[in-house]
């Protein structure tokens, strides 16, 4: 007897120790579970919100080194990944715009999650300050989904995205639908901005200095709008977004809303910011076409933005500049900035008819970022590129205010009509119009959307 | 209840056995029945009692017997058992023992306390004892394992001095999820984590703010433990035979053994090598005739340091040829009651590339301790220390990995250093190192001055009782406790001084990693094995049952700091500063039982289950069912030229647990200048995730022919997974990139066969040649979501998971008109990453005092992508660049210079006339030449000394392939699951080593 309770008592030892729950909760992060239930703690809502900028210059900053080099702004010359010249200048892939698309989808996904959350928040959270989220998300939605479709364009977009991750795949639809949502989504922001009090319940990310309260913000939405009413051609449209949005001639040409980084641990650096450089150059085409300034050197643009370094041939392009404008790692870079918003407006009234306010504003920009002289005159019509001397100027100031912020010059090369005009390093190198969608968006559907096929490069 | 009645009729039997006191004493001698010469160990007993004794060292023995006519029982591990009348009359007896060469009586372990011998092994359960396992000096067991067991596939993923190897058995065991082995040394689930070194940021393998990536190379940390003090090395394959196992088991258990001490006066053994090595294959680069040529291939500014001179910079950085050594040396004694075995090594292995290394120190004491007759105590205790630098290898975007930067260097560029007296060394004091135009790094300068140490201390002990409650010739029950722990700390130091030519890349000068990491595995098993043998012997009975409970904890925090004030190495001296944790706690409960019923050593049964609940699945208290049964039975009346035949038949099933965060949809806590944030996690995992279910089914023959000259097994093995913990990528419009989920169902199917065969033996010449074949199939039966392709372009190859097809199949680019080159791509399947087959032949041959071992590893089929070639190509500096492109080529459509032509098609449409290339390799993966000296001159030099032997091995020595690359077998990383396509991406070059060894006994 004693020794079968001995027994007992051995087999019971291990037992003893594992009476306890097996569970282990997840050290590592929070969960999502925490924005999905009822009850939401204002907090979490907030801490998720305020990751929307996060998710902006994820977008955002994929794009430049890409789009810009298909755009001859600069190249991207990595000796460790040297085919990638090829994938941008030579032959198109799918792979092409994969972060892109990701990245705007992850920053829709996330603010949909915090649109939901926002609806079942615990009490203590004020109407006013929901609003204020929505505001928020909706206006870093519309952005996302704007890079996405200028990156995608003809191949289409996916817009009703707010789906189970089981449930059917979104469809994927044209430009003009996706123009559509992203006006609707920077209304419906707009509508929730003025309804959000004076001050926001979350803390915007330093880069909205200056737009950081309901009212601030209702500007960076109005100067976006404005881009993308551009883009579609709606002038008189894009001239009321203006006068709503933080335009002004007065003020320093690089006010406005940016994307922020930091060394701080749990932050990234500013992956534009390349010092030596390892792989970010200054295209030679981009350099030559710099207007001359009166003492007959060249756009201050041109020297400024960018610095001499020993020359480097890759894959047969050579190169002798570098870039100069991130100049530490955490530099911030424009989402929207008071000098596109000067070039937008001068666009929309050339286009309106009122030249004489187009030329004014091309004149603000070439004498403060440029150094140039004034434009004395309308130059009117002639030249290689449109045919109109003053798009041409617009096109021109637009090529070196925005250099190697976001593939403008490909984006407003495309609107015109003149990709194929774009010049090119190497016999054989083509230029892309868009990219195709990702592999990992058309092997799940069947059949291939239309935007799979690889467009044909000019 | 039960237990009771159980227990009050084993006292009621010891009772019985007690009365009879009456005994004579045997004596006996044992010897080899080939050479004659003693058996040093082993047991005695006798037929229908408890009585047994051990055998000497000087081979003797003496049994305490009744005074009947009694059938002694002898035996020793690598003999057969001999059973030897004794009449009463007879006080004293000579037993020659026949050598098992097939091992055919040793006990092989079936379930967590139990075992049978092999000759009635229901599975094929491959068995490695130490002589076969340490033919030459490796860094680790697993490589030692290397080509030595049909079924599986072990491959170096870093080939980096030190160890970091996978291994996998019986091919495709999940799609998603953990393919390697479970690990159990001495009854303890030990470690095989890998912690990154840290040194992303300097390569930039992945994005530049993460610290560490999976593609750094690490060590796995089976490859801590000491090869030359393990006994033996059990390899359960399959579900079939490791279901005991449980939720942990589908990718099979090796099972370690290690030595135990033995009976008799002290004996010592000491073996010491020295060794060095050389790189295998050399990449090299391309060879410019003229000025002109250069500048072609890389501008104007080539004529600045174009020289008719061609620099080896293979040889300039890996052509050392290092001392390493190893010292290993073993006590073992004892007396009946109390035995002790020691060892302690000291290792170290110098590398072709001169700051590397990897140093191992151990030190082992393992006793066993008699109390009364029915209790005894084991322990097994081992301190490990293992350092090692690992230099700067594998994937990178920084052009800092010295292959990184040596593929766009071309050889007319010296990349020595300038000494103080003018001239150029690789090496100097003083030295300064040229600033490398090419790239953004002098790799010579980085092997000077940048460090990637590690260092580990591990503990491993356990502890194990055996206490026989009832030990009678009719029953036996033994309650056995086991307890351990496995613990070690891993630092790891990185640090890249400020002055290097790439610091300034990220405008922070100076890198100082500093990782602190550690794990502790903690294990407690209690079983009860009862055993019922009725006196007619006609049956045995074996219940066993028990209880299993685990615990892991693995914790890592990194510390990154840039921007180094005074380039202090100390991480408070930089300016930049970013942290970094791993953090896994896993607990595990399980509980088994299983029935062996063997009649008349003809016929075994098995049946057996186990239940296992654990913390990594949703449902943590939910327990998983994991049933085995198997059946075997020996036809021992020889036909023709086959003495014995048996045939087997197991089932079993087992799972395969999610790893600890899997179940988890995270926020990512992030902030932005300061600002914190939650940001969803690319990975969104469903709210029941369990373990993956495998169920095999193994049928075999083992047949012993031609009078014990050869022994044949084949085993044919089907496998079932199903629940496969899937991570589907999904279309990214979801705002996920990966959904974590079980379904879909999985087959593999395969074939393994070993010939071990003796045609010679005799006492001056034994030969032993041996075969193992392997193959196997998988296919995708079901897949509840579209199909999807894991992580890379078909540009370069990737794999399609897909239902009805095999999930490494592989695609790629092909020209949707063969052999033309202009014609569309079509993405298509263009064969498989799974090997066609296996086949090792390890040769053992005798002569005298003289013996010869090679091992032959081949490897037929599967697919790389050499991914190292076409970076060369694309900067133009692939060795055979300018080489015509022979006629009846692929390809030749594309144009006439190898390189050209190439760049061609991997852009156009055909992934496989550029860079996806075939694997098959043949390599001679072991060899070694021995000489036993003569007994007599050993014993004149010193009287102690028992044996010596001299002998000269290698590693690696050859190898036979078409890959164009370095080498196939070594992978870009040590992939994280099966169904990863496998780049050759800057690997560390292969190297052969070479040994020579002095054993000496006394």
């Amino acid at each position: 007897m004693i020794r079968a309770a001995t027994l007992a008592a051995l087999l019971m030892l291990p037992l003893a120790s594992a009476c306890k729950t097996l569970d282990e909760p997840d050290y590592f992060a929070g969960s999502l579970n925490a924005l999905e239930g009822s009850d939401i703690p204002p907090t979490t809502i907030n801490t998720a919100a305020q990751a929307m900028p996060i998710l902006t210059r994820g977008v955002m900053s994929g794009i430049v080194t890409t789009w810009g080099e298909v755009g001859r702004e600069g190249h991207n010359l990595d000796p460790t990944n040297p085919d990638g010249t090829a994938q941008r200048l030579v032959t198109e892939n799918r792979a092409i715009g994969s972060g892109t698309w990701s990245n705007a989808y992850q920053s829709m996904r996330q603010g949909n999650v915090v649109l939901g959350a926002v609806d079942r928040a615990a009490p203590g959270m004020t109407d006013a300050q929901k609003e204020g989220i929505r505001g928020w998300v909706k206006t870093h939605q519309a952005i996302a989904l704007l890079i996405a479709t200028n990156i995608f364009d003809q191949a289409g977009v996916a817009i009703d995205v707010n789906v189970k991750v089981d449930d059917p795949l979104p469809a994927i639809v044209t430009k003009a639908a996706a123009f559509a949502r992203i006006l609707q989504l920077l209304d419906e922001a707009r509508t929730h901005l003025l309804a959000a009090g004076s001050s926001f319940s979350f803390i915007p990310s330093a880069g909205f200095a200056g737009f950081n309260t309901p009212a601030g913000l209702l500007k960076v939405n109005r100067g976006i709008r404005a881009r993308v009413n551009v883009y579609l051609g709606n002038w008189t449209a894009a001239l009321t977004d203006l006068a709503a949005s933080f335009i002004d001639t007065t003020a320093a040409l690089s006010l406005g809303a940016y994307n922020t980084y930091s060394s701080l641990s749990g932050d990234i650096t500013n992956p534009l910011f390349d010092p030596v450089p390892r792989t970010q150059v200054v295209s030679p085409f981009w350099l030559a076409g710099a207007q001359l300034r009166a003492d007959g050197t060249p756009d201050l643009r041109s020297t400024q933005k960018t610095a001499l370094i020993t020359t480097r041939v890759l894959n047969n392009i050579t190169v002798d500049h570098k870039w100069n404008i991130y100049k530490s790692a955490a530099d911030p870079f424009p989402i929207i900035k008071n000098e596109e918003l000067i070039l937008l407006r001068a666009e929309a009234n050339l286009q309106a008819g009122n030249r004489a306010d187009a030329l004014k504003d091309i004149n603000v920009v070439r004498v403060k970022s440029g150094g140039l002289a004034p434009l004395a005159s309308d130059p009117g019509a002639g030249g290689t590129l449109t045919g109109d001397l003053l798009i041409d100027e617009i096109l021109y100031n637009r090529r070196y205010s925005l250099v190697w912020e976001g593939g403008h010059t490909w984006i407003d090369w495309r609107r015109y009509g003149q990709l194929a005009k774009l010049p090119r390093a190497r016999t054989g190198d083509v230029v892309f119009p868009y990219a195709p969608l990702p592999d990992a968006e058309c092997i799940p559907r069947d059949p291939d959307p239309a935007g799979c096929t690889i467009p044909t490069p000019l | 209840m039960r237990w009771s009645l159980v227990c009050a009729a084993a006292f009621a039997l010891l009772a019985a056995e007690r009365a009879s006191a009456q005994t004579r004493i045997i004596t006996g001698r044992v010897t080899d029945s080939l050479t004659s010469e003693v058996v040093t160990s082993g047991q005695v007993s006798v037929t229908g009692t408890t009585v047994g004794s051990t055998i000497k060292e000087d081979g003797t023995f003496t049994l305490a017997a009744p005074t009947r006519d009694v059938t002694v029982v002898v035996r020793s591990i690598g003999f057969k058992r001999v059973d030897v009348a004794v009449p009463a009359s007879q006080s004293a007896v000579d037993v020659a023992l026949a050598r098992d060469y097939f091992q055919l009586e040793a006990i092989v372990v079936t379930g967590q306390a139990t075992g049978v011998e092999r000759k009635n092994l229901a599975n094929a359960v491959a068995s490695v004892d130490n002589q076969t396992l340490v033919k030459s000096s490796t860094s680790s067991v697993e490589q030692a394992l290397m080509g030595k067991v049909a079924g599986a596939q072990i491959q170096d993923y870093g080939s980096g001095p030190g160890g970091g190897v996978i291994v996998t058995l019986r091919g495709a065991n999940s799609l998603n999820n953990a393919y390697t082995p479970l690990y159990v040394v001495d009854g303890v689930v030990v470690s095989d984590a890998k912690i990154s070194p840290g040194i992303n940021r300097l390569t930039r393998a992945t994005s530049a703010t993460l610290i560490s990536s999976d593609q750094e190379y690490p060590v796995n940390r089976i490859g801590d433990l000491n090869p030359n003090e393990i006994e033996s090395i059990e390899v359960l394959k399959g579900a079939s035979a490791s279901a005991i196992y449980g939720s942990k088991a589908s990718n099979g258990v090796i099972l370690i053994t290690t030595k135990k001490g033995r009976v008799g006066t002290p004996q010592f053994t000491v073996s010491q090598r020295f060794g060095t090595s050389r790189i295998m294959r050399k990449v090299g680069g391309r060879v410019f005739e003229t000025e002109a040529e250069a500048i072609a291939a890389f501008g104007p500014t080539a004529s600045q340091y174009w020289t008719p001179t061609v620099y080896d910079h293979d040889e300039e950085l890996a052509g050392r040829r290092p001392l390493s050594y190893e010292t290993a040396a073993t006590v073992s004694g004892g007396t009946e009651t109390t035995r002790y075995f020691a060892s302690g090594l000291v290792r170290h292995e110098g590398a072709i590339i001169r700051v590397e290394y990897a140093n191992k120190q151990s030190l082992r004491l393992n006793l066993d301790q008699q109390i009364g007759r029915r209790l005894s105590l084991n322990l097994s205790s081992e301190a490990i220390h293992t350092g090692n630098d690992r230099g700067i290898n594998g994937n990178g975007n920084a052009g800092v990995v010295y292959y990184d930067a040596l593929t766009s260097t071309p050889s007319f560029v010296d990349l020595r250093a300038v000494c103080p007296d003018g001239s150029r060394q690789i090496r100097c004091k003083g030295g300064v190192y040229p600033n490398n135009p090419y790239a953004n790094s002098n790799p010579l300068a980085s092997v000077e001055y940048v460090k990637n140490e590690e260092s580990v201390w591990r503990m491993i002990l356990s502890g194990r009782a055996n206490w026989d409650v009832i030990s009678s010739p009719q029953h036996s029950l033994r309650l056995i406790g086991i307890g351990g722990v496995d613990y070690f700390s891993q630092k790891n130091v990185v640090f890249s001084p400020p002055f290097m030519q790439f610091e300034p890349l990220d405008g922070f000068l100076g890198t100082s990693v500093l990782s602190n990491g550690g794990n502790a595995n903690q294990n407690v098993t209690g079983s009860t094995v009862y055993t019922y043998k009725p006196a007619s012997g006609a049956f045995s009975a074996t219940t066993s049952a028990g209880i299993q409970y685990e615990t892991r904890n693995l914790q890592v925090q990194r510390t990154l700091s840039e921007n180094l004030v005074g380039g202090l190495q100390i991480t408070t001296a930089g300016t930049n500063v970013r942290l970094d944790e791993e953090f896994e706690k896993v607990n595990d409960l399980g509980f088994y039982g299983q029935e062996e019923f063997l009649l008349g050593d003809r016929l075994l049964l098995t049946a057996g289950a186990r239940a296992d609940q654990s913390s990594n699945n949703s449902d943590a208290s939910k327990l998983y069912f994991y049933p085995k049964a198997s059946a075997s039975y020996r036809l021992t009346t020889p036909l023709l030229a086959v003495d014995e035949l048996k045939l087997r038949a197991a089932f079993g099933a087992s799972g395969n647990q999610p790893s600890y965060r899997q179940r988890f949809s995270e926020l990512a806590s992030v902030n932005i200048a300061g600002v914190p944030a939650f940001n969803i996690s690319s990975t969104v995992a469903a709210n029941d995730i369990r373990p993956e279910r495998q169920r095999e089914i193994e049928v075999g023959l083992d047949a012993t022919l031609f009078k014990s000259r050869a022994n044949l097994e084949v085993t044919g093995f089907e496998k079932r997974i199903s629940d496969l913990l899937l991570r589907r990528s999904i279309a990214p419009v979801m705002g996920f990139g990966t959904q974590v989920f079980n379904g879909g169902v999985m087959r593999t199917r395969g074939l393994e066969v070993g010939l071990n065969m003796i045609p010679i033996q005799s006492q001056k010449v034994q030969w032993n040649p041996r075969v193992n074949f392997f193959m196997s199939r998988s296919k995708v039966l079901s897949l509840p979501v579209p199909t999807f392709r894991q992580s890379g372009s078909a540009r370069y190859g990737t794999l399609q998971i897909e239902t009805g097809k095999s999930p490494t199949q592989v695609i790629a680019w092909i020209p949707s008109v063969a052999g033309s080159a202009t014609s569309p791509r079509t993405d298509g399947v263009i064969g498989d990453y799974n090997p066609d087959y296996k086949l090792g032949f390890g040769n053992d041959l005798k002569i005298g005092q003289f013996n010869v071992y090679f091992l032959l590893d081949h490897y037929q089929g599967g697919w790389i992508h050499n991914y190292t070639e076409l970076l060369y190509d694309f900067s133009l500096n692939t060795r055979d660049y300018e080489d015509p492109v022979p006629a009846g080529s692929p390809l030749a459509p594309y144009g006439t210079q190898m390189g050209a032509a190439r760049i061609a098609a991997g852009q156009s449409n055909c992934s496989t006339c550029a860079w996806v290339q075939p694997m098959t390799y043949t390599k001679l993966r072991e060899a070694t030449l021995s000489f036993e000296l003569p007994a007599s001159f050993v014993r004149s030099l010193w009287s102690g000394a028992r044996y010596m032997r001299l002998s000269l091995s290698g590693r690696n020595l050859l190898i036979l392939t078409g890959y164009r690359g370095q080498d196939p077998e070594v992978l870009a990383r040590a992939a994280t699951v099966w169904t990863q396509w496998r780049s050759d991406i800057w690997p560390h070059p292969t190297y052969r080593t070479f040994w020579l060894s002095v054993d000496v006994g006394f």
